[in-house]
């Protein structure tokens, strides 16, 4: 944890002014796409994690302009980490959540992150078994092209690169959303 | 302690890394922090804290060879410094609150019981309001629906043995290498360890694990 107040990931962004930590390199930066506040863009993506991550870059790879939002801060592991399981805490989504019910679920811990990267940043040993549908997605769902191009298309946005907010309204996204035009999707849990 | 831990990994001190190459500057700060937290209270009232210090004592009971693991302030430091855990059980009420009801209910149950505030018994009679505890069988108003079985298994139980084992003195009980990174494991199989690894005393062996245990660093 940076002792310097102004560079503490977790009470200031880190990433500003166009450029992102790179977390390979002690105090390297790589070039970060950034947009102004009231710019129009394609998507915006809640949470970095596992699920938000690799949507993010697809969609960025895919020629969308894409805001990515995380709770929480953007570390330097190299410059910022000790392998020492109390100080790790810092890692996890530890925001009080009540849990209730017969056989209340246990949270916080090793299954969450708040971090940009979300939980992938601690890996924490956790290995899924990968289940032998999880390799046929893309053949149940009949998706042919990147997950990208298709998702913007079937919810009726248009082309890369040209604002998406006139094109599309929360309303609309309900109404005509992949649910709605009964996509088929494959079960992946 | 029944087993005497010093006899298990004799000459082990995981401190004696610190200024080695095991540790990186990181992790340096990481542990000097936490063995320099603050030993008086900032969230207990000093009531609180000689309940919750008799607990400490007897939940984690520590060997007299070395300075004790300043349990209480630990349990102190995770409410003032908003330590959470993530999810709060409906019938517990928050971390702070928790510990504050639950350590005057132990009060409380001793006068009613003994007419004395619970540091104040002996151990048997400590020990026998704890058992009382996990098996949910305390009733004093004081408690004000917070069940105490749940109380004493995730504040109590919880906050307690994760302070215990956070502290390196624990660790070299264990014969646990501490922080692995830097240096990273790297001889993974069965009976094998690193040379930055505790030598562990196998019977008839004391000595050799005292010679190994010298250069682990």
């Amino acid at each position: 944890m940076s002792s310097n107040p102004s560079t503490d990931p977790l009470a200031v962004p880190r990433a500003t002014g166009g450029r992102a930590p790179d977390v390979f390199k002690v105090g390297g930066w790589v070039p970060m796409r950034q947009f102004d506040e009231d710019e129009p863009v394609d998507f915006v993506v809640i949470g970095t994690g596992a699920g938000g991550g690799p949507m993010i870059a697809g969609l960025a790879e895919g020629g969308f302009s894409v805001v990515g939002m995380d709770a929480g801060p953007w570390f330097r592991p190299l410059e910022e980490f000790a392998s020492d399981e109390t100080e790790q805490n810092k890692l996890y989504w530890t925001d009080e959540r009540v849990v209730d019910g017969a056989n209340p679920m246990v949270m916080g811990g090793k299954n969450s992150g708040k971090a940009v990267g979300g939980s992938t940043v601690h890996f924490a040993m956790v290995s899924l078994r990968f289940r032998p549908e999880w390799f046929k997605s893309a053949h149940h769902a009949g998706l042919r092209r990147r997950l990208a191009a298709r998702l913007a298309r079937d919810v009726g946005l248009l082309r890369p690169g040209r604002a998406g907010a006139q094109h599309l309204r929360p309303d609309q996204l309900s109404r005509g959303g992949p649910s709605a035009r009964a996509i088929p999707t494959a079960r992946t849990s | 302690m029944t087993d005497s831990p010093a006899g298990r990994y004799p000459g082990y001190d995981v401190m004696d890394k610190r200024d080695t190459q095991s540790w990186d500057q990181v992790t340096r700060d990481v542990i000097d922090r936490r063995l320099a937290v603050p030993r008086e209270p900032r969230f207990f009232t000093s009531a609180e804290w000689d309940t919750l210090g008799a607990l400490c004592v007897r939940i984690m009971p520590q060997p007299d060879d070395r300075p004790p693991i300043p349990l209480p302030a630990y349990v102190d430091a995770k409410i003032t410094e908003h330590h959470q855990d993530g999810y709060r059980y409906a019938t517990l009420p928050p971390q702070g609150e928790a510990w504050r009801r639950g350590l005057a209910a132990l009060d409380a149950e001793a006068e009613e019981v003994h007419a004395t505030r619970y540091h104040a018994l002996d151990p048997d009679q400590q020990d026998a309001l704890i058992g009382r505890m996990q098996a949910g069988e305390l009733t004093v108003p004081v408690w004000g629906g917070m069940p105490c079985k749940t109380f004493f298994e995730h504040r109590v139980l919880a906050d307690i043995t994760h302070a215990y084992y956070a502290h390196p003195a624990s660790w070299n009980e264990l014969g646990f290498g501490g922080p692995a990174s830097p240096r990273g494991y790297v001889r993974m199989q069965l009976d094998r360890r690193d040379p930055w690894e505790a030598a562990e005393a196998h019977p008839g062996e004391e000595d050799r694990a005292l010679r190994e245990n010298r250069h682990v660093v």
